[in-house]
């Protein structure tokens, strides 16, 4: 693995440098009204909660962007005033279009809220009816046409509204694809990839036949001229709340006038089918903040020499552990900013990234760290650090890893119970409701592999058999998503059954029984 | 209404000592707000620097005016939150058990306003938590696809129970409710009746039905004050929905689900931050918190019957300065659904006052401060609501309304409309363009001199129309009724001979057009 660091000239004089002047080095300004001082965490430690550094840069679930000092005091402004919510609406809208070199914009409850408004804008337009009768779409362009690759968890935003996603993989299969049903093409913002067909492959085609372009570029920040607007899309949602460090329940949907205006008559605060993606008046003045500081004061190119200033520090701090190396990686779509690899020998360091993830979190500073379960590395992502946080960062993992046990090779699992080979027919007790899939397994010794059949779907499945221990993990496809399923249980017999974790939705059990044929 | 309502104002004795009493002597008699509501207020740029004028609200905590007077202390619980990063899944575990332990209910989360909450509870009773049933919705295939709503409890919110793909049954009666319980019942869906208990079917009569088939009752009680033991629960509900913006003063963005952990759990399991149908209905971790001091608040130094107190202070002060001018008279209504608190009626007489509602409105908004208030229309009378309003500012809308009231012109006669220019009588194909998409409906209209009434044929939708038509300029509006709302059209254009068209809705934007031709029959 290269290590890009050494590359790096910056901090060459190495050792003693101070924060200050690592910051000075790497061109990073501070940020005035960043050194306020902070307030403490009690509203979070009293009802057990304890905050931490941030390392996961700008994830929802660890509560979005480190907002800008100038955004957390505009939203408190705009707390003790009341004010027209559609002049805001349209004064906001004004604003950020005129700082981003854009028709229009609207501001919505995440750059989700954004997909959802653009979609049902380009379905029912904005005929009264044809509003009020999402998402039954009887007597409306139906179908939104998706390249292949494009397809993603977020784009249940898209299919919300009603339609149905036909995906395409080639220009030919997408002229094919085009038809009087077609509302609208979605597609994630490809500046960062080289997937194909891309927009300049499929905007012109969608322009000559009238269909509007959307472009999900929610982890992007936005550029001038706007690229995606430039290559011929029609709209693009971006999110409030990460690289541009507005209110996190924020997002921005940009690009041609009337389509943008009909997506905001079926947006809260208007009645209909977006009224439940509510935008409060401090979010609509905290992302118009972002938006100015974004364009008036901040310098990406400048973040990311402090970014890497940082990485400089953490580097050679954990790479004092023998078998630790380190490595930067450019931007990439959902990440457009430099992030940090930390990987390790695991024959020296035993100790899987999980187990990092939770020493970690588990510390004084907590520190949150993606967590990639049984891989030997974890990656830091800068956006959501505080300036001074990088220190506790390096020391922390480099402690872990200094003190980590000699990597032993696992045990050798005990021979299994049972051959687990065979069609199970499975009982799920979710939390609320209940599902009878099924299970095709093929067990060899102690690796288990199969396919997983859900009521909707069906995956493959890889597993292991640890005497009477079972532990199996599938996959099923399904729309942009991929459901995760990790079963552990006990097997006897003909008879397994236990935990079913289902990654972010609430754990079920599971009971399987043997299906003999008769 | 007038049964109902009485006149509280005269058998108040804190403002007889009179005019001279100070604001902070008026506040104190008047039980008023206590120290931690008075604070330095911040500079408006935020709002004056992109060109909105923030103004007194006297329209309480209608969000498109703002949403509620955010309490102080949850302004500085959001700024505070501000400055952390914690795990969602664990503050809204953590924000849900102290919600529900306040509350005495069995489970809570926060949403992103009341109108979420719906949506989230419905995706909850349709989907379960089981990630293909989840990740399908609003396709209802295979899933329980049926709400049953009271009549009486069908409202334009009930749009965000709508949108998970659920079609809505209607029932009147205890026995048209046993008679829709059926294999595909996911929900029962209602208002909750605390102000209306007169209702054509209560939940109390709703409840042990459903129960007994085992489907879950979600009240929407979005503008209602949290209550222990909830009313609702007690009365059998599954769920119950609550905005956080409105009288709990929590942050506008806010709402709450509370009931049945079971079900909770679901709705939440559907919701943001997770990767499902509620996925765009976000909430921040500010909001989270700042719903969760709002509880608190409530439950700890707030004090609706002394703010009611207030308010009725506020409201005597008011009626004793703007009954100054003849013709003018006040009274207190009591709580209702949708305001649960004392409102002001503001009356006047147009025979000496020549002004209405519409126009008092529009003097009261343009004039310096700005004031919003519920008056619009032809009519002479408005309701004043007093959440929203500042400690002090009622003054301030006592000297406005005064002195608009006193410079009020006197009634003119209305010039009469002038004579039609053509005939508008008859049936006309219309075709409408909406800036996007566009549609053909139908119109069938009735003159008698200047009045025209009809019926407007849509496509999915069809209802009354009424208008002038006044030398050859044409104005008709039509409400065209569907599911719960009122579909509303709006034409103004000329009419030349057999063909007429205009603008559509003007004032609304993208810009919409009309153009109708008279129905030739074959």
């Amino acid at each position: 693995m290269a290590n890009t660091t050494t590359r790096r000239n910056w901090i060459q004089s190495s050792g003693a440098v101070s924060a200050a002047a690592l910051l000075a080095a790497a061109g990073a300004r501070p940020m005035p009204a960043a050194a306020a001082a902070e307030p403490p965490p009690d509203v979070y430690t009293r009802i057990g909660v304890k905050p931490f550094i941030n390392c996961t840069a700008t994830l929802t679930r660890n509560g979005g962007s480190r907002l800008l000092p100038e955004v957390i005091e505009a939203v408190e402004h705009a707390a003790h005033y009341h004010v027209s919510l559609n002049l805001l609406n349209e004064a906001a809208g004004k604003r950020i279009s005129e700082l981003l070199e854009v028709p229009w914009a609207m501001v919505a409850s995440g750059s989700a809220a954004g997909l959802a408004h653009a979609t049902s804008a380009c379905v029912a337009g904005a005929n009264p009816e044809w509003r009020q009768q999402l998402p039954n779409l009887r007597g409306m362009k139906n179908e939104v046409i998706m390249p292949k690759w494009s397809r993603n968890q977020y784009d249940h935003s898209i299919r919300m509204v009603g339609v149905r996603i036909v995906e395409v993989e080639t220009v030919a299969e997408f002229r094919a694809a085009i038809n009087p049903h077609t509302a609208m093409v979605a597609m994630l913002g490809d500046r960062f990839g080289n997937a194909r067909p891309n927009l300049e492959d499929l905007a012109p085609i969608a322009n000559e036949h009238g269909i509007p372009v959307l472009v999900d570029a929610a982890a992007d920040f936005p550029i001038i001229p706007n690229p995606y607007l430039k290559a011929g899309a029609d709209l693009v949602v971006y999110s409030g709340g990460k690289i541009l460090r507005g209110p996190q329940s924020s997002g921005i949907l940009l690009g041609r006038e009337d389509l943008v205006r009909t997506a905001a008559m079926n947006a809260a605060p208007n009645a209909g089918f977006g009224r439940p993606m509510k935008v409060s008046k401090e979010e609509l003045v905290g992302i118009t903040t972002a938006v100015e500081v974004w364009v008036k004061q901040r310098d990406i190119n400048r973040e990311y020499e402090e970014w890497k200033g940082w990485y400089e520090h953490i580097s050679r701090e954990v790479r004092q552990v023998a078998g630790v190396e380190t490595r930067v990686h450019g931007p990439t779509r959902g990440g457009p900013f430099p992030t940090m690899r930390i990987s390790w020998d695991r024959d020296k360091i035993g100790l899987s990234a999980s187990e990092i993830h939770q020493r970690l979190l588990a510390g004084e500073p907590s520190i949150m760290i993606s967590d990639n379960g049984d891989q030997s590395n974890v990656v830091i992502r800068p956006v959501a650090l505080k300036p001074e946080e990088y220190k506790a960062v390096a020391k922390a993992i480099r402690s872990i890893l200094a003190a980590a046990p000699r990597g032993d090779a696992l045990p050798a699992p005990s021979k299994p119970a049972a051959d687990i080979s065979g069609h199970w027919d499975v009982e799920i007790e979710f939390l609320r409701g209940r599902g009878r899939h099924q299970l095709f397994l093929d067990a060899e010794a102690n690796d288990v592999v199969g396919t997983h059949i859900g009521t909707r779907t069906t995956g493959e499945l890889t597993g292991t058999v640890d005497g009477g221990k079972v532990s199996l993990n599938s996959i099923l496809p399904m729309e942009g998503s991929r459901l995760r399923y990790g079963f552990t249980g006990v097997l006897q017999d003909d008879k397994m059954q236990g935990d079913l974790d289902l990654n972010e939705y609430p754990p079920a059990r599971w009971v399987a029984q043997r299906r003999r044929s008769a | 209404m007038n049964t109902r309502a009485k006149t509280k104002t005269t058998r108040r004795g804190w403002l007889q000592a009179g005019g001279a009493a100070s604001a902070a002597a008026l506040m104190s008699a008047a039980g008023a707000a206590p120290v931690s509501e008075i604070h330095e207020e911040p500079p408006k740029d935020v709002y004056t620097h992109l060109g909105v004028e923030p103004f007194i609200n006297c329209t309480a905590t209608v969000t498109t005016n703002g949403g509620s007077r955010t309490l102080p202390e949850v302004i500085k619980a959001i700024h505070d939150a501000s400055h952390y990063h914690v795990n969602m899944d664990e503050l809204q575990e953590a924000a849900g058990k102290r919600i529900a332990k306040l509350l005495q209910v069995e489970h809570a989360m926060v949403s992103s306003g009341a109108a979420a909450a719906l949506a989230h509870a419905t995706a909850g009773c349709v989907a379960g938590t089981d990630p293909e049933r989840m990740q399908q919705l609003p396709d209802m295939t295979g899933l329980k696809n049926e709400v049953i709503i009271p009549k009486s409890s069908r409202n334009g919110y009930d749009y965000a129970v709508r949108m998970v793909g659920v079609t809505i049954i209607e029932v009147s009666t205890a026995e048209e409710l046993k008679a829709a319980i059926n294999s595909r019942t996911a929900m029962i869906a209602m208002l909750g009746d605390r102000f209306t208990p007169s209702v054509e079917l209560p939940l109390k009569e709703v409840s042990p039905i459903a129960n007994q088939a085992g489907i879950p009752v979600l009240v929407d009680s979005a503008a209602d004050y949290l209550m222990t033991p909830n009313p609702y629960i007690a009365q059998g509900a599954s769920l119950v929905a609550y905005s956080g913006g409105k009288i709990s003063r929590g942050p506008q963005g806010g709402g709450l689900l509370v009931g049945k952990e079971e079900l909770v759990r679901a709705a939440f399991a559907n919701s943001a931050h997770h990767h499902a149908f509620g996925r765009p209905m976000k909430v921040s971790k500010e909001e989270i918190i700042g719903v969760l001091t709002a509880v608190e608040t409530f439950f700890g130094r707030r004090d609706l019957q002394q703010e009611y107190s207030e308010w009725e202070g506020w409201y005597d002060y008011i009626t004793r300065e703007i009954t100054k001018v003849d013709g003018v008279s006040t009274r207190v209504a009591e709580p209702e659904r949708g305001g649960p608190f004392p409102v002001l009626m503001v009356e006047w007489d147009q025979a000496k006052i020549g002004l209405t509602a519409g126009e008092v409105g529009d003097l009261l908004m343009n004039g310096k401060p700005a004031i919003a208030t519920h008056a619009s229309g032809g009519g002479s009378s408005f309701r004043l609501r007093p959440v929203a309003l500042k400690p002090n500012e009622y003054r301030m809308v006592a000297e406005r309304l005064h002195s608009v009231f006193r410079n009020a012109p006197k009634p003119r006669p209305k010039a009469p409309l002038k004579s039609p220019s053509g005939d508008i009588a008859g049936r006309w194909d219309v075709h409408l363009d909406f800036g996007v998409g566009e549609a053909d409906h139908q119109l069938f209209l009735d003159a008698d001199g200047n009045n025209v009434t009809g019926a407007h044929i849509g496509v999915i939708a069809e209802g009354r129309l009424r208008g002038t038509l006044e030398e050859d300029t044409v104005r008709l509006s039509s409400s065209l009724p569907y599911e719960s709302v009122g579909l509303g059209y709006r034409f103004e254009g000329t009419l030349s001979g057999d063909r007429m068209g205009g603008l559509l809705n003007p004032g609304t934007l993208p810009l919409a057009t009309w153009e109708a031709k008279r129905h030739r029959y074959a």
